[in-house]
């Protein structure tokens, strides 16, 4: 591993304007976060297309400070107000909130911050030595190969992902057959053109982003009843007291193997292209609801401290395969994918070779955003509460709008950009209320290019012969893989209830 | 065995409407692939196939009932109407107006109470974001007030 390289971005990171940058990414990430409807991805969706006018070293630091405290700023609502502020905090507000009630707000928010925080520090140090050393070895990757490790995250993605599987298949295809507009890879022939000059060159990515996480919302808060909405109602307003959020060395010896197992969970599935951070948190979760049967649910420190360990292990390790294989692991990842190729750079094995400043740089900013995280997380935690009230979310809304709008016009300087975000946002809002996950269709959309022309590059090194793919012995295995996912959803069941079995015994 | 993924208990319309528009495009996307060329059509045609097995599985199973609690179908309504008209807008008229409107619009539909602070507001939000975009970031946006604001 280049130390030296590692060591100047460092130091580059801590200069007055990324680091500056990077402290407002934290800031506003744990401002969204807390804000319930707001998420990483709708914030991300929105800031990419400004930041394409920016420098990568201030661009980058902001995006990499939102995408970090976004997910742990959602549990301030979830525990405060039992209103998860991002999906990643569901599991937080049910110990979270209990124990608001039994008076530890302040207990209940620092266990948040300090989970948050070890655990996200250690996924970044697992970017910072894992992504360099997966990219020298994915240099060597083959066609086949990256064949079979984008059928093996498309499987992920529809085997592990939440919900029903045949919604994230639907997703899944659907994501590919948009992916097909535009000239084919192979011949060039137009496909799904209709002789119209905008989509001969595909639908851009980035309006599409917006589209999903940017209008989906917007066209959400427009379509919600005024009853809906009047929900988040503070119950309890117990006065936080900052020595209270400090954790007492007994219960951060207590729950440090929570924190290391969980992380490492959240590690794992993380580095799994499409796995999602919602698997890794019911999983963490589920592994203390075993240890600690009835306790849990009813204000129980580890009931906290697993989900929100899990969730930002996800955050840092799900960039792994973006950084060294060129792969997004979720959809917030696939958003960094749009701002590398926005500031031209190929995102992939050869990223550390081309551009190893900006590499190092997005890494070390990881290490240096959760360690940040801390401080600024034990300040704003006690404001939120009262920042939730005051901000009126008709103009909230009207804000994104315009921004969302704004954005996707300046990626291409035409309006064709705007109807693709309008498009994708009212399919975004019916996915959101059909229950069709996102994820899917993005990590679809980013892989089917990759998919097509690493087939038909294999099938002209192989004379024809699909057979290729299976001698080939990486890529036999990411098919044996492929396979297991796809035929998880049909074992899932036998699994839990079994080990439930053996725990009862 | 598999109730919890492949759940055939719901009931709701919109997820048998979801099924059967996977089947239609299924078809469409079969016919538009079978008039390409060669490796052109390849892909095309197996995810024509695999949306049309994706159909039938969601025809079976549609799994968690779709959501429509707490929707207002007029908002709905209006939030497409007023996209399009705001698209129209930013290409004809001009992306400060447009914005302005736009502004104005969302808050409004979403209950704000209309009066002159909501004017002042969208227009200070529209000239923030023409000299974020015009100035700072160098993409000049469409419309005469952006332009006089910009130079």
């Amino acid at each position: 591993m280049d130390y030296s390289a590692l060591l100047a971005a460092g130091e580059h990171a801590l200069s007055l304007w990324p680091l500056l940058s990077l402290l407002a990414g934290v800031t506003l990430g744990l401002v969204v976060g807390s804000i319930p409807g707001l998420n990483d991805t709708i914030t991300l969706a929105v800031l990419v297309p400004i930041t394409f006018a920016m420098p990568s070293d201030v661009a980058f630091p902001l995006l990499v400070g939102v995408y970090c405290a976004a997910c742990f700023g959602g549990a301030f609502p979830a525990i405060l107000l039992k209103i998860p502020g991002t999906a990643s905090s569901v599991l937080t507000a049910v110990d979270g909130h209990a124990m608001v009630k039994q008076g530890l707000a302040g207990r209940a928010l620092g266990i948040a911050t300090y989970s948050s925080c070890f655990a996200g520090t250690l996924s970044a140090l697992v970017l910072v030595f894992f992504a360099p050393l997966l990219a020298q070895y994915a240099l060597k990757f083959g066609p086949a190969e990256y064949f079979s490790l984008c059928v093996l995250g498309l499987s992920t993605v529809v085997g592990m992902g939440s919900g029903n599987v045949m919604k994230c298949a639907f997703s899944c295809l659907l994501g590919l057959l948009v992916a097909m507009v535009g000239l084919s890879p192979e011949s060039g022939y137009p496909r799904f053109t209709f002789d119209n000059f905008w989509l001969l060159e595909g639908l851009p990515l980035t309006p599409i982003l917006i589209g999903l996480f940017g209008l989906s919302v917007v066209i959400e808060m427009l379509c919600r009843d005024a009853g809906a909405t009047a929900e988040a109602e503070v119950e309890h307003r117990t006065p936080i007291r900052f020595r209270d959020m400090l954790l007492p060395w007994s219960l951060v010896r207590r729950l440090m193997p929570t924190w290391l197992s969980a992380s490492a969970l959240g590690n794992v599935i993380g580095i799994l292209p499409g796995a999602g951070m919602l698997v890794a948190i019911y999983m963490a979760y589920e592994r203390v609801r075993r240890r600690f049967g009835e306790r849990c649910g009813q204000g129980l420190p580890e009931g906290i401290a697993a989900p929100e360990a899990a969730n930002n292990s996800v955050v840092a390790s799900s960039m792994v395969p973006l950084l060294s294989l060129g792969i997004p692991g979720n959809s917030t990842s696939a958003l960094f994918l749009g701002a590398l190729l926005i500031q031209g750079l190929r995102p992939g094995p050869s990223l550390f070779n081309d551009s190893p400043d900006v590499a190092w740089l997005i890494v070390i900013c990881f290490v240096f955003a959760n360690l940040v995280m801390f401080p600024l997380g034990l300040l704003l935690a006690r404001f939120v509460p009262n920042l939730i009230r005051a901000i009126p979310q008709p103009l909230l809304a009207a804000a994104i709008a315009g921004l969302c709008f704004t954005g996707a016009f300046a990626i291409g300087n035409s309006v064709f950009g705007i109807v693709v975000a309008l498009v994708f946002g009212v399919v975004g809002f019916v996915f959101n209320r059909m229950q069709v996950p996102l994820s899917p269709f993005i990590l679809a959309l980013v892989l089917a290019p990759v998919v097509e022309r690493a087939f038909f590059q294999s099938m002209a090194l192989s004379g024809g012969s699909p057979l290729y793919f299976v001698t080939q012995p990486l890529s036999a295995a990411m098919l044996t893989f492929t396979a297991l996912f796809l035929l998880w959803p049909l074992f899932k069941r036998h699994f839990f209830k079994s080990r439930r079995s053996l725990a009862a015994d | 065995m598999i109730r919890h993924r492949l759940s055939p208990l719901s009931g709701h319309w919109l997820d048998r409407v979801l099924a059967a528009m996977c089947l239609a495009l299924a078809m469409a996307v079969l016919v538009a692939a079978s008039g390409y060329p060669g490796s052109a059509a390849d892909f095309p045609k197996i995810i024509g196939i695999l949306l049309a097995l994706c159909g039938i599985g969601l025809w079976l199973f549609p799994g968690k009932q779709s959501d429509l609690s707490g929707v207002r179908l007029v908002g709905v309504g209006w939030a497409i109407v007023g996209g399009i008209a705001v698209l129209l807008a930013f290409a004809y008229v001009g992306a400060d107006l447009a914005l302005c409107f736009l502004f104005i619009g969302c808050a409004l539909l979403m209950g704000h109470a209309p009066g002159l602070r909501l004017v002042v507001i969208a227009v200070l939000y529209t000239l923030v974001l023409g000299l974020v975009f015009g100035a700072l970031l160098g993409v000049p946006l469409p419309g005469v007030l952006f332009a006089l604001v910009v130079k």
